[in-house]
């Protein structure tokens, strides 16, 4: 018994030394505190427990068995790509792979839970969820970025965090108000905002009722512009003049266009935030057709289900218009009667019929590949869930857990569900999906580029910054743009000009030396491409090169670019711009546009398998300075170095069979053949499929 | 122990008999009256209706008539008779025409719905049928299938797409009519199938390795369209020598960006029903050109990036049906695009591009930004 | 070879046995069961019996252009001069007579006698996803199932003009753009993120030559064989298909098509050197090349606020991109035969409110077609004086894509069903507009 604690502890201390910096410094996206601190292992254990019996009996009832425990290398693997997103270094896996105590998995899950990964791997869910963009129609998204980095990292509860982007008033870009992210990412569109807010925290699809009454469930228009009302009055200041701006228009009115719109488009960038504390009033649409009201009335704020809510509304003078406009130049502002924070009171409350189970389930589908209810955000009053006593426990368990979305995956991780096989082939067509096992997957957008990158670096969670690093400049910026008065920004605005004419002169510059001359040229080129083209396909790469030295000689630029290292940074995903840019590997793989919820994909395309095909495989692995090519050139021997290959990619020992093929064609074909393993194992669909 | 057997047969025989004319007594006319429209209506609509409703015009002007010339969508086509014989003799199914169409073997090649629109209807709903003639065969109010707003059609399955009620859309949008004063445009690819026999599937699978791609022009024609499907390496002049067996078929035909060259158009002048001819970008010159000129139903002949010039644009004057030619890239003049013009005042010929003049400077318009 | 490829080659015999394999993965039934006649009926049922009975095209190909957010009609394809709800756009004369454009569109205007412009367009959808998804499938979006877009049916009735080339490529646009939906995941569309950097990758790295490349593939069709032993599911199967998709694309002489630096720069110019512009300069290349479908997508028109100033800056790119796009595709013959489609999820409102904004107005819009046989210089449908209601010739869309379909000789009413059994149609119940085509 002292012997297995003792192990454990050494294990633990290996893997914390592999998952953390040796150096004192704590990485900055390391979590708050340690989960074993919060709630001992025991605890978790048990609610795990009660979660399979649930599991079984459910599956029970089905007449389905739950399917066998998986494998060491299996669930190595699993977990790292589900607890922080990435599979393990070839350190990770040996020592794992090597360690013979009973408790190794719970340890191993509470010290991935423990590490910077797991804020970085969160930080992408939350990302894709509540459409995290860099720039939001031209203005900075960064400060809503760090918010959702810093929340995660603290581990703040999930209804503190929902509550904190209802309510969240003031300048966008001041540091410390990056909880208004969430309603500026619909700016000067409420009604969107609480249709998504609805849809994410709810699972409610309202956006229908925006129009109409839903034709499909039981929402009425009305009904839609009742739940609009909290944000009744709500303020998008672009174009308010603080203070320090006073007199910005009239001396703006004097100058060119040019001067003009730069400096508004300064003020709009750096001004954004939000006002107003809720009014508790809508208006209806002018072409409202329904006999209940007249299109136009005000309407007061009412929930859709739950409890009520009691506003005080101020007292109505008689025959002053109360027109909520986004404008509020014209008008004074209406009076904010808090009603975004009573939305929030109601919305996260213990009470909320939908609030716990829509996290819960939504928690359950990130580890798991599905939810017990599905869709995940459309729950209506005959929605039945898979496992219906299952679902009951997990509202109760993220209830008892008082929101702590870390405690919750815990308690998932440590299941005997998280360790079984996953299922031999899809579920039949018109069935649910029932967890006998966890589902097969592929690896996210997210997840393939931090393993890719896991490839390079032994060391890449060391490599995570700090949560604020991209929004720091922008915090700058806004602190010098709250000291500036209106000569300041004009100046600002006009110093701008002859930088930005330099810059579209060097572009010029630059797009003339790239392209072709003229159609002269195009046509002499024209039959010199066609050769290339077929002896590109013969393979004849002596005769594709001489034949493009000859073109770039006439000054004609070639077909195929090769990659030119649009990856940018070599950081984690959730530190880099949010999304990527279009032609990133990211984006080729499928992470979402950001543009609505719910746009990631895991669907196969062709771009995204030429570039492991030709692209990053060979450049950055293969060829550049990469951790795994160090590894494989310190192997002793043809053995070590395709056991290397197997367990830094695919986490496991490769089969006897295997080791023997690989070793002969190493012996006929030399060492590049191990350059051709690592090819062939990175391409191949057990490394993408997450099992 | 047999004898306790038998008679606990016979026992159940006898009241199997009695139950068998129970229920046969039930089935006495009069009892249950079968409602037409509730009843037997959705039957015929569901499984009859597809080759047996009155003809139509479908929305590429194809008329589409209704097989057998048995209507089964009207109360006057399914009191009909065909040959001689009544779809439906009241009070009595076995004379029926309808009844005995539908109730055949199933493996009778006569017998309706046929077997390659699906299985025999099931025995009840022949049943069903049978008893309603027996009852007199009576229609209620129902006179025919309403073209708009059915209602009693119930449309299973299938998305609404959110227009809930309307019904069916007609089927055609209004036809244009033409102008007053210029002939009725008759389609050339209408009156040049007239007559031709299609080609047997053999003689066009000869070309499933090759490639060409060889398809009809849609709407079962005989007439041909021959493309590359991206194979433009392989088509030389030699190539299109393997078309010759379909020279009398083709009336669409893409060289573009091939090798072909004037030796080609020798085989291509052999195609008499040939409307349009796409050789842009291919080795093509002024004499290919010329050997064309026996194409007289030439309408469209694509030449934008050959080496053809004022020698090709003179023999295409010829060409009195030629109603667009393309010369852009060519070494054609202008002068001799006019004289096209005045032996063929039809002819819309194309010689340069009008591309828009390059985007204005404005902040913020669109353009490029730097790391955008 | 595609599932197309082989359809269309094998023999009946050969067929039944290949969609026996086929059909469990197809229909997601898991790879230990048996695969009873039923179930190969099923499968056989969703293909079409080859050779489909085509309708008579008059386009080969379509370039589908589509401005995200509801671009605003009244300032663009439909203006009212004159009337309040006009705002301070000014209507320009067109080369066609009788035809008017906002003032954003000078030189489209130039091209007005290639162009039709439906103006007529209405829909009850006002919100973008439902609105986009509509106007892309024909269907409501429904969290149930996923519908193919119309591009994906394209793919699956008429098939590819070039087999060397992907029938279907996206330029622009999200993930969140239905594409192959519930049909199997080759019909899905090549995604293009950006024009200017074209298909990445598609040549070998260097110091691998095309035996190696050879030797690696069958290597890793030995590992993958194993995998999928274990590993039945479909998502697995897709990869597969992009494998030998991309594989053969690297092979084909016409990848030249993806690169438009091989184009002048008066080309370029003439295009506008924007995303938008470089779209449709690469849609034109790759229609030249022989793929049937290509969308460009471009976004940002949601213009709530600012909406005149806003579409100062957004419609230089597409005045030029599409009207160097139809004129580019007229002189080399191609306009004839490629359908070019404007559309946009819907309008914006008649009556501009205080931020000089217009909304969401799915009542009436417009959208424009021009080439593959469809007759310019016209207007079709149009609206009352204020531009409020449509007052002839309604086009919902569906009709608007039935006539797309229409147009490329797609048969309206086949019916593919779902693999949950559901039957569905390219244009849903749409009729199309038979009078534009000339």
């Amino acid at each position: 018994m002292v012997r297995n604690v003792l192990a454990s502890v050494l294990l633990g201390c290996f893997l914390l030394a592999g998952l953390t910096a040796q150096t004192a410094t704590v990485n900055p996206q390391h979590p708050a505190r340690p989960v074993e601190s919060v709630r001992p292992l025991k605890s978790v254990k048990e609610d795990a427990a009660r979660l399979d019996t649930l599991l079984d009996r459910g599956l029970q009832r089905r007449s389905q068995t739950a399917l066998p425990i998986t494998d060491d290398a299996t669930f190595l693997r699993r977990a790292y790509l589900t607890i922080i997103g990435r599979i393990p270094t070839l350190a990770e896996t040996e020592s794992f792979l090597a360690d013979q105590n009973s408790d190794k998995r719970d340890v191993l899950c509470d010290l991935l839970l423990d590490s910077p990964g797991h804020t970085s791997h969160a930080s992408n869910f939350w990302f894709d969820q509540l459409r995290v963009k860099s720039r939001v129609q031209d203005v900075s998204g960064e400060p809503f970025a760090h918010y959702v980095r810093s929340s995660i990292q603290q581990d703040k509860p999930y209804d503190q965090f929902v509550r904190e982007m209802l309510v969240a008033t003031g300048a966008g870009h001041q540091q410390g108000n990056g909880a208004t992210g969430m309603l500026l990412r619909d700016k000067n569109m409420p009604h969107d905002a609480m249709a998504n807010a609805l849809r994410l925290f709810l699972g409610t699809r309202l956006e229908c009722a925006q129009c109409h009454n839903h034709p499909f469930d039981i929402w009425t228009q009305k009904q839609f512009f009742e739940m609009a009302a909290f944000f009744g009055g709500l303020r998008y200041r672009d174009d308010d003049l603080l203070p320090n701006l006073v007199g910005l228009r009239t001396e703006l009115a004097g100058l060119d266009e040019r001067t003009r719109q730069r400096a508004l488009q300064l003020l709009r960038r750096n001004n954004q935030g939000l006002e107003g504390s809720g009014s508790g009033v809508e208006r209806l649409p002018r072409d409202y057709k329904y006999e209940d009201l007249k299109p136009g009335t005000a309407v007061l704020a009412n929930t859709i289900f739950g409890a009520d809510v009691k506003l005080k509304y101020p007292e109505q003078k008689k025959g002053e218009p109360q027109r909520p406009r986004r404008d509020q130049r014209a008008q004074p502002a209406i009076a904010g009667i808090d009603s975004r924070a009573a939305l929030a009171d109601w919305m996260t409350s213990k009470k909320n019929p939908q609030f716990a189970k829509v996290i819960s389930n939504r928690m359950w589908a990130r580890t798991f590949g599905a939810g017990v209810v599905e869709p995940l955000d459309e729950w209506k009053k005959d929605t039945e869930p898979v496992h219906p006593e299952l679902m009951v426990q997990l509202e109760k368990l993220m209830l008892d857990l008082d929101f702590d979305l870390r405690q919750f995956e815990r308690v998932l991780v440590h299941t005997k569900l998280f360790q079984r096989e996953t299922p031999a082939g899809d579920c039949a067509a018109d069935t649910v999906f029932t967890f006998q096992g966890p589902m097969l997957r592929r690896m996210t957008a997210e997840q393939t580029w931090d393993s890719l990158l896991t490839l390079v670096f032994a060391d890449i969670d060391e490599r995570l910054r700090p949560p604020d690093a991209r929004a720091k400049p922008v915090y700058e910026s806004f602190a010098e743009f709250a000291k500036s008065d209106a000569k300041d920004l004009i100046a600002m605005a006009q110093n701008d000009q002859p930088m930005r004419a330099q810059q579209q002169q060097r572009q010029r510059e630059e797009m003339r030396q790239q392209m072709a001359a003229d159609t002269e040229l195009q046509k002499k080129a024209q039959p010199l491409l066609r050769e290339m083209n077929q002896a590109r396909r013969n393979g004849d790469q002596k005769q594709v090169a001489a034949i493009a030295e000859e073109l770039q000689r006439m000054g004609v630029p070639l077909g195929q670019r090769a990659s030119r290292g649009r990856e940018g940074d070599l950081l984690r995903a959730s530190d880099l711009q949010q999304p990527a840019p279009p032609n990133h590997l990211l984006r080729q793989f499928g992470q979402s546009s950001r543009e609505t919820m719910d746009s990631a994909s895991t669907a196969a395309t062709v771009p995204q398998v030429m570039t492991l095909l030709n692209g990053f495989l060979d450049q950055r692995v293969l060829e550049g300075q990469s951790a795994l090519r160090a590894s494989l050139e310190t192997a002793e021997n043809g053995e070590r170095r395709v056991r290397v290959a197997f367990l830094t990619t695919l986490n496991r020992e490769p089969t006897t069979a295997e080791t023997q093929e690989w070793r002969r064609a190493i012996a006929i074909d030399g060492d590049g053949v191990v350059k051709d393993l690592v090819w062939v194992l990175c391409n191949s669909n057990e490394f993408r499929f997450v099992r | 122990m047999h004898n306790r057997l038998r008679s606990v047969l016979v026992l159940a025989g006898i009241l199997l008999g009695l139950a068998a004319t129970s229920t046969a007594q039930d089935k006495k006319p009069g009892t249950d009256p079968i409602d037409f429209q509730k009843q037997v209506w959705p039957i015929i609509e569901k499984t009859c209706l597809k080759c047996h409703s009155t003809a139509t015009t479908g929305p590429d002007g194809k008329v589409k008539k209704p097989k057998g010339g048995v209507v089964l969508d009207s109360k006057q086509g399914i009191t009909a008779s065909k040959k001689g014989k009544a779809l439906i003799v009241a009070k009595k199914p076995a004379d029926s025409l309808i009844y005995q169409a539908i109730s055949l073997p199933a493996d009778d090649e006569d017998r309706m719905p046929p077997a390659k629109e699906g299985d025999p209807l099931p025995k009840e709903k022949q049943e069903l049928i049978s008893k309603w003639i027996e009852q007199g065969a009576n229609f209620g109010s129902w006179t025919g299938k309403a073209k708009e707003g059915t209602d009693g059609g119930a449309e299973k399955g299938g998305d609404k797409g959110g227009e809930k009620g309307k019904g069916d859309k007609p089927e055609e949008k209004p036809n244009d009519k033409p102008k007053p004063g210029e002939k009725p445009k008759v389609d050339p690819l209408v009156r040049l199938r007239q007559g031709v026999k299609p080609l047997a599937p053999a003689a066009l699978a000869a070309f499933n390795d090759g490639p060409f791609q060889v398809q009809s022009v849609g709407e079962d024609s005989p007439l041909l369209a021959v493309s590359c499907a991206g194979r433009t390496d392989e088509v030389t002049d030699a190539a299109v020598n393997t078309l010759l067996p379909l020279a009398e078929h083709i009336t669409k035909l893409d060289l573009g960006r091939t090798g072909v060259g004037d030796a080609a158009c020798a085989v291509i002048a052999k195609m008499p029903r040939l409307t349009t001819l796409d050789l842009r970008q291919s080795q093509v010159g002024d004499h290919g050109v010329a050997a064309l000129a026996a194409c007289h139903e030439l309408r469209s002949l694509n030449l934008f990036g050959t080496k053809t010039g004022d020698y090709a644009a003179a023999t295409l004057s010829s060409l009195k049906n030629l109603e667009e030619l393309y010369v852009w890239q060519t070494d054609v003049s202008a002068a001799a695009v006019v004289r096209l013009r005045e032996a063929v005042p039809s002819v819309r010929v194309v010689l340069a591009a009008e591309l828009p003049e390059p985007m204005a400077e404005t902040p913020g318009n669109g353009r490029r930004r730097p790391g955008k | 070879m595609t599932l197309h490829d082989l359809i269309n080659n094998t023999d009946i015999q050969g067929r039944r046995s290949f969609l026996t394999r086929m059909a469990g993965s197809m229909l997601g039934v898991g790879a230990a069961a048996t695969f009873g006649p039923e179930v190969v009926a099923r499968a056989l049922a969703q293909e079409p019996a080859p050779p489909l009975v085509l309708g008579r095209a008059t386009a080969k190909n379509v370039i589908y252009l589509f401005l995200q957010g509801g671009m605003s009609h009244l300032d663009t394809l439909d203006p009212k001069p004159g009337k309040e709800t006009q705002g301070p756009v000014q209507a320009l004369r067109t080369r066609a007579d009788g035809v008017l454009l906002g003032q954003y569109f000078p030189k489209l205007a130039e091209q007005m006698d290639k162009v039709c412009i439906v103006s007529s367009m209405s829909s009850k959808q006002g919100a973008h996803p439902q609105a986009q998804y509509l106007m892309r499938t024909s269907y409501e979006l429904r969290g149930t199932i996923q519908h193919p877009s119309l591009g994906a049916w394209c793919q699956r009735l008429a098939g590819r003009n070039n087999k060397m080339l992907p029938g279907h490529v996206m330029i622009g646009g999200g993930a969140e753009m239905p594409s192959a939906g519930f049909f199997p995941p080759e019909f899905q569309a090549l995604p293009i993120g950006s024009a200017e950097d074209g298909l990445q990758n598609a040549a070998l790295p260097r110091g691998v030559d095309n035996e190696r490349f050879e030797r690696r593939l069958a290597r890793l069709r030995q590992l993958d064989t194993a995998f999928a032993e274990k590993h039945g599911q479909r998502s697995v199967q897709a990869y597969d298909k992009a494998y030998a998709e991309a594989v053969r694309l690297m092979r084909s002489s016409d990848l030249v098509a993806f690169d438009i630096d091989l184009e002048p720069k008066t080309m370029h110019q003439a295009y506008g050197e924007t995303p938008f512009g470089a779209g449709c300069l690469l849609a034109r290349r790759l229609v030249e090349h022989g793929v049937r479908y290509v969308e460009v997508m471009s976004d940002g028109w949601d213009t709530h606020a600012d909406n005149f100033d806003r579409l100062g800056d957004l419609t230089p790119s597409v005045d030029h991109g599409l009207t160097a796009l139809i004129a580019d595709l007229d002189a080399r013959g191609l306009l004839r035969e490629t359908l070019v489609v404007l559309a946009t999820e819907f309008g914006r409102t008649p009556d501009i409110d205080g931020d000089q904004g217009r909304n969401h107005y799915p009542k009436a819009f417009s959208c424009l077609l021009a080439g593959g046989g469809v007759r310019g210089g016209q207007r079709y449908g149009s609206t009352d004086a204020e531009g409020r209601e449509v007052a002839t010739d309604p086009v919902s869309i569906q009709d608007f894509n039935a006539t797309i379909a229409h147009a490329v000789g797609l048969p309206l009413d086949y019916v593919v069903t779902s693999p949950s059994g559901r039957p569905f149609k390219v244009a849903d119940k749409g009729s199309p507009i038979t009078s534009i085509f000339s």
